[in-house]
């Protein structure tokens, strides 16, 4: 079966409990300086972050409202949970599979995407419509959904990175629906930075100085790939990590920085694989997003993959 | 005339990049790598000891680190020259 790759539903959540990163100071152990640097440097500011509240209340709001779009008559194939972290539960829950007994779909197939860390759920989008293209009856749906919790200060604190937050989306998708139509989707993964927050203080060098270079490769590959040229990108919708190695990704391509969603860095920050979900509804709520015109979503996981999505936005008939 | 406190600044940067002989005072720190992700922090701290002053980081932005002439004009404007 051909055809292409469509977002039906794309919803996210966030925890209300809202702190700033100073307020974290302490459990992450940040000095002054490296509190001033986050925020006056890397333009971070708020984030939400919420001890009290587990995974799956985090998981499931997103889940169930995309999941309102699912025509009647019509099945879900596959529940994909993609995350960053590899172990969110203990040994004797599989998340993916709590997560579709809970949203009442038990004869969906239920599994996790990690191995990109924060790209995999584009990875994960990528991955369900090639399942529903190469085996799945006609006319079925898959769930992708994100959301994890900032469990400790060890993956809370990406060090001269990032601080991350929580938040959790989730995307419907089918094959040739009328949704928001994937037109690309291209990976690099750089292997020798597989290390991740292990990472020795060169590698962690080198990284920084590849990254900007490697991530305009990255976007300006999935633009091609669509049959587009840049120009006609309305807008990158990108990963929160943080301003700076924004700016440099964007004075790598060259690019105009008003073509670059930025502004949640400093009210969500970096919340795993959720980030492109959270401002792609963002950019929806204030009615930014243009129906036919082009968006690339773009993240990037420790590991090292970079990612980016490109899809015609296509706005639902009433 | 530079202020001793940014000769000092512009010592460290160039103590961390062997390869380099010089800085000019417009030169992007940021774009040119000199300073990267994992050496703000420790410019933060390289300035403060320059100038003996806690930077004041409700006061300051991303500009303020530019370029060895941004850092002499936000944290070292009122040093006496030596």
């Amino acid at each position: 079966m051909n055809g292409a790759t469509t977002l039906e539903s794309i919803e996210s959540f966030l925890p209300e409990r809202s702190v700033r990163i100073e307020d974290l100071a302490g459990s992450l152990g940040l000095r002054r300086a490296e509190v001033g640097v986050f925020r006056k440097i890397y333009g971070l500011d708020r984030l939400r972050f919420d001890p009290e509240l587990g995974l799956f209340d985090l998981v499931l709001p997103a889940a169930r409202q995309a999941l309102k779009a699912l025509p009647q008559g019509r099945r879900i194939a596959y529940v994909i949970y993609a995350h960053t972290m590899q172990t969110l539960t203990p040994p004797h829950l599989d998340a993916a599979q709590v997560i579709r007994d809970d949203l009442g779909l038990p004869d969906a197939e239920a599994f996790a995407f990690t191995q990109q860390a924060c790209v995999s759920s584009l990875g994960a989008i990528d991955l369900a419509g090639e399942l529903l293209r190469a085996e799945a009856p006609p006319g079925s749906y898959a769930l992708m959904v994100t959301g994890e919790r900032a469990y400790s200060p060890k993956i809370q604190l990406i060090p001269n990175s990032a601080v991350m937050a929580e938040a959790a989306a989730a995307c419907l998708l089918t094959v040739d629906g009328p949704g928001d139509r994937v037109r690309s989707h291209v990976t690099r993964t750089l292997g020798e930075f597989a290390a991740g927050l292990e990472m020795t203080r060169e590698q962690s060098q080198e990284f920084g100085k590849v990254y900007g270079t490697v991530l305009g490769e990255v976007i300006q590959q999935a633009v091609q790939e669509a049959g587009l040229r840049f120009e006609e990108i309305d807008l990158v919708i990108p990963h929160n990590v943080n301003l700076v190695s924004w700016r440099q990704t964007i004075k790598e391509m060259g690019a105009d920085p008003e073509r670059f969603f930025l502004e949640n860095v400093p009210h969500y920050s970096h919340t795993y694989a959720s980030d492109v979900f959270v401002n792609y509804t963002t950019l929806r709520e204030r009615e930014r997003l243009v129906d036919g015109h082009h968006y690339v979503l773009v993240s990037v996981g420790l590991g090292a993959t970079f990612g980016a999505m490109v899809i015609t936005h296509r706005r639902p008939t009433a | 005339m530079a202020s001793a406190g940014i000769d000092d600044v512009r010592a460290w940067i160039l103590g961390r990049h062997p390869e380099r002989t010089a800085i000019a005072a417009d030169e992007d720190l940021i774009e040119s790598r000199l300073v990267d992700s994992l050496s703000f922090v420790e410019l933060v701290y390289a300035i403060e000891s320059a100038s003996g002053v806690e930077i004041d980081f409700d006061t300051i932005d991303i500009q303020d680190f530019q370029t060895l002439s941004s850092i002499e004009k936000a944290f070292f404007a009122t040093t006496p020259i030596a």
